[in-house]
């Protein structure tokens, strides 16, 4: 065995000439192959892993367009944990892909992308009076647009298994209370009442982001008296109440044993299982459960979020776009291919094509909502969330949730949690100069 | 022989250059970004003195919390890991262990793996419910043993240095296995002549000639345990909560949030720290080897 | 009697140890023949039915071709750089260590092994320096990574040359280059193969630099395509185990093979220093 480290050694060693001479050939090669010339276009596309549907329709879609066309779509796929941050730094060198898609939703846009430094301008692109006014608003700066997307609008509801719910003679909750008492009879005959996933640092944010509209109806104009440093997020108490709420859940053990080490993905397993009653998703989550446990039909139910007694339906109308670089070298072809994607015929292939989301944003396009979510959702006001309407929120390094998780472990009292929310809001407006923080 | 002629200068130039260019010189320029307001939003910089660090050591007890988990992992991973690395190359160079090579191979082999391998692992195998660990434990009729340990405030910490000394112990090993080598048998064999026992030998032949090995096993240990990020990032990235973020894992938050300076600035305070421990490490051991 | 237990309990610990060890490995290898749902708790059970198209899967999406070919050049270029620049600059340091100069030289490139890199001011002067994105670039950065240890490793070694052999070939008649390559360099082919293997390792384990310094999917090492089977909403956990056990595995042969190489050269650093 250890002959071939010598015998290789040697003979490189002997013939050193020959092996400069082939180690520069192979050098060479390998420059060579990377300028080689290509006489068609290729687009590069820079996403995240969770930014492509998971059915692949996006790729298919791409495939179809090098077909017509002959232009290749190069996507190039960053884990999620650091695609926002990698954008960010390949925007700063000049380095970024043709097109990038970004995760932006309402007022992160600049801060993710700046789109008037970064960006080209979309204005006069044929599909733009098409889009959906609210995402035409989140994807535009200054009136202008710079971005284009697909999805349609996102909200989050508590799942529930209704063979567990019937067992206990349950119904879904319509306030707190309630929801805390269905938690207490599941917890107290040992099934876990709900499945939360704190290790993945996103999802456990979302309850208190989600019931926004609990918050705007204690404070009128809540949105837009947080943007101009007017009031605090320590003014509005049902913020506090609510924070107060998921530490309650947490210490009484109505989120399981191991809820601070779950992955989010394994809720599938868990409700179909039985273990677990009820789960915090997103719209098209039914879908996707029936797709690995068909044997699960009928068996879902939902019910909006009850924090602090919400009866609203928080929606994200945008939660990514995708832009085209202003230094490509291809911008019309970029601009082509978008004019392609928003053709009626490719909106519908895209809705048709992935079983996880229920609309497009695309009005044009009719949604394939089933007619009971449809007429559950009839019955709320909607109101933007938190972090689609509030500046400062929703970082993507999750620091107000890792204080959250500290909350629940009993690190934080609740008070001191929204202070530290409030200061990291504070922080971030004094270093983003924002003219109602520095004046 | 002129020394300069056979051993020329020029020989170091490359090394030089490479050092300079791609370690020192951003080294320099992160220090003097630490001094201004640099970050994401804005292309001018202004100059703010001192203003970030002072954040940093007066800044209530976020960062101070964040220095204190970091000296707390390095100085436990280091020991344990000199600790145990020492007792298996005691073990797996005496006469009457089979298989020795064998052992010795295993045990350096969590180095060939990647970091975030062994984070996706370990962050699988220490699941409270599904993991193989409290599996284990469970089967032995140990469950009370059984704990959230990525999870919980109270095992997080030690289960991070539990995998970081899995991995590298093997390492330390391996360089004390070199050292027990090069001590002459001489010594065990008049020793024993005397009468003396096998602590007596450890205490007063084996670490007394080992100090060379150990002052680069303790620089290494302490080295990486102090730029630690890589580990703690994958397996529980700070948390729960903030109870395992280290300086690096803040300054990583730092850039992400668009505070370059002041992710500059904890990248300099690390930088000057590291290399003033080793080098009074260096110094520290090599007085006690004169006084052999 | 008692020689005997204690040999026999000290053969046992060996072994328990020598089990920890292996077991995440036996785990990772387990889960990578189980399906996607089997696979999700990473047990230690036997999977019921042996999915070996697991394998063809992850070499398809994870594109392994490519990256097989992108972090093997990366590897050896790099590493084949730093053995050029690290060998001759540790000879004359070590030859000429008396002078103060040369002892502050080799001070200042082994500080490195205690210096954190500065990713973002890293990444402005390899903009400026035109060499960002480029293969150029990184085989320069992934040299200058492992110098300082190899400068340092490759160092100790040098003092064990002796010095009779330098002055034997000048009255000869060699020149300084002559020396180094026809008298020196032969005999450092243990350092050498143990500096080849722990650069080569380590660049092929990288991923950190991979992520921020290249763009393009054509340039994409081994190690990030682990990342195209688990995000933030899909894990496909035996996947990403066969992803690991395919990626993993040409270090792992390379190490078994050559392990002896490794430790004698961090030794021969660690113990003349």
């Amino acid at each position: 065995m250890n002959c071939h480290i010598f015998c290789t050694w040697e003979v490189l060693m002997k013939f050193r000439k020959y092996t400069s001479v082939l180690l520069s050939l192979l050098f060479a090669a390998g420059m060579a192959q990377t300028a080689l010339a290509d006489d068609s276009v290729t687009l590069t596309l820079g996403c995240s892993q969770s930014q492509l549907p998971s059915s692949g329709i996006f790729e298919q879609l791409c495939e179809e367009y090098e077909e017509q066309t002959g232009i290749h779509i190069d996507i190039q796929v960053t884990p999620d944990d650091q695609w926002t941050d990698v954008l960010r730094t390949k925007l700063s060198v000049g380095e970024a892909p043709d097109i990038m898609w970004a995760d932006v939703d309402g007022l992160s846009i600049v801060d993710r992308i700046n789109p008037v430094e970064n960006c080209v301008s979309l204005a006069d692109a044929e599909w733009v009076d098409r889009l959906e006014e609210s995402v035409r608003n989140d994807l535009s700066v200054d009136g202008t647009i710079y971005g284009i997307s697909f999805k349609g609008p996102k909200f989050w509801l508590y799942y529930y298994n209704k063979d567990i719910f019937a067992q206990y003679n349950l119904t879904p909750p319509t306030n707190y209370e309630e929801f805390r008492a269905i938690c207490q009879t599941l917890y107290d005959n040992d099934i876990t009442p709900i499945y939360e996933a704190v290790q993945e640092g996103w999802h456990h944010g979302l309850m208190w982001y989600e019931v926004a509209g609990v918050y705007q109806k204690e404070v009128p104009d809540l949105y837009e008296k947080l943007n101009t440093n007017q009031i605090k997020v320590t003014d509005v108490k049902s913020m506090l109440t609510v924070l107060e709420q998921m530490q309650d859940f947490a210490q009484s053990g109505f989120y399981g044993p191991d809820y601070m080490s779950n992955s989010i993905t394994n809720d599938f397993g868990a409700m179909a299982d039985g273990s677990v009653a009820m789960t915090f998703e997103s719209n098209g989550w039914e879908q996707q459960l029936l797709d690995s446990y068909p044997e699960m039909d009928g068996k879902i139910g939902y019910f909006i979020l009850p924090w602090g007694d919400n009866d609203t339906l928080g929606i994200t109308p945008t939660q990514n776009g995708l832009f085209i670089n202003k230094n490509s070298d291809h911008i019309d072809e970029a601009k082509a291919f978008f004019d392609y994607l928003a053709s009626p015929e490719k909106l519908q292939e895209y809705l048709d094509g992935e079983t996880s989301i229920y609309s497009v944003c695309w009005p044009e396009i009719d949604s394939k909502y089933p007619e009971a979510l449809k007429e559950y959702m009839n019955q709320f006001d909607t109101s933007v969330v938190l972090q689609s309407g509030v500046k400062f929120v929703g970082g993507q390094c999750f620091e107000i949730e890792k204080l959250m998780a500290s909350m629940f472990l009993d690190q934080l009292t609740p008070e001191e949690c929204l202070q530290q929310i409030a200061d990291i809001m504070d922080e971030q407006g004094e270093l983003q100069q924002d003219p109602y923080w520095v004046g | 022989m002129k020394r300069s002629k056979i051993y020329p200068g020029y020989f170091i130039l490359p090394a030089l250059l490479l050092i300079a260019l791609l370690y020192l010189l951003p080294a320099l320029l992160g220090t003097a970004y630490s001094f201004t307001d640099w970050n994401r939003y804005s292309n001018e910089l202004h100059f703010v003195g001192w203003k970030n660090y002072i954040k940093v050591f007066s800044g209530g007890e976020k960062y101070i919390g964040y220095i204190k988990n970091t000296v707390f992992f390095t100085v436990l991973s280091a020991v344990l890991k000199l600790g145990l690395g020492l007792a298996l190359a005691i073990l797996f160079t005496s006469s009457r262990i089979r298989l020795c090579n064998l052992h010795r191979t295993i045990a350096f082999a969590p180095q060939v793996f990647s970091v975030l391998i062994i984070g996706i692992t370990f962050k699988a195998m220490l699941h409270p419910s599904t993991g193989f660990i409290n599996a284990l434990l469970r089967s032995c009729g140990l469950s009370f043993l059984a704990h959230d340990w990525l999870g919980s405030i109270d095992t997080a910490f030690g289960s991070i240095i539990a995998v970081d000394v899995w991995r590298g112990a093997g390492y330390a090993m391996v360089i004390f296995i070199a050292g027990i080598q090069n001590i002459p048998l001489i010594y065990y064999e008049s020793a024993s002549i005397d009468g003396a026992g096998f602590w007596a030998k450890l205490l007063h032949i084996t670490i007394p000639s080992l100090i060379p090995t150990l002052t680069v096993n303790l620089v290494l240990s302490i080295t990486y345990g102090l730029r630690v990020f890589d580990i703690v990032y994958v397996l529980t990235n700070g948390g729960p909560g903030n109870a395992t973020d280290v300086i690096n894992t803040a300054t990583f938050m730092n850039f992400s949030k668009g505070n370059y300076a002041m992710g500059t600035t904890l990248s300099s305070i690390l930088a000057c720290a590291t290399v003033i421990i080793a080098l009074f490490i260096v110094r520290f051991m090599g007085k006690k080897e004169d006084n052999q | 009697m008692k020689r005997r237990i204690q040999t026999i309990l000290q053969n046992l610990i060996a072994w328990i140890f020598s089990a920890i060890i292996v077991i995440p490995i036996i785990i990772i290898a387990l889960n990578s023949f189980k399906n996607v749902k089997e696979s999700n708790s990473m047990s230690f059970h036997l999977p019921s039915i042996w999915e070996f198209t697991n394998y063809l899967e992850v070499i398809k999406r994870g594109n392994l071709l490519v990256g097989f070919r992108n972090s093997f050049s990366y590897a050896l270029l790099s590493t084949l750089l730093l053995l050029v620049v690290t060998l001759p600059c540790a000879f004359v340091l070590q030859r000429r260590g008396a002078k103060r100069l040369y002892r502050i030289l080799y001070y200042v490139l082994i500080i490195g092994i205690a210096l954190p890199l500065n990713n973002i001011a890293l990444m402005k002067v390899m903009v400026g320096l035109h060499l960002m994105n480029t293969r150029v670039g990184i085989y320069l950065l992934y040299a200058a990574i492992g110098l300082p240890l190899s400068v340092f490793i490759a160092h100790g070694f040098m003092s064990g040359i002796p010095r009779e052999l330098d002055e034997a070939a000048v009255i000869d008649g060699c020149s300084a280059g002559n020396l180094f390559l026809k008298v020196i360099l032969p005999l450092l082919k243990p350092v050498a193969s143990t500096l080849f293997i722990l650069n080569f390792l380590n660049t092929w384990n990288d991923f950190t630099m991979a992520i921020y310094f290249l763009n393009g999917s054509d340039k994409m090492p081994v190690t990030l395509s682990v990342y195209n089977f688990f995000g933030q909403f899909q894990k496909s956990w035996n996947l990403v185990c066969a992803d690991i056990m395919l990626t993993a595995l040409p270090v792992l042969i390379v190490y078994l093979f050559a392990q002896k190489y490794i430790i004698q050269g961090l030794t021969s650093g660690a113990v003349k220093g």
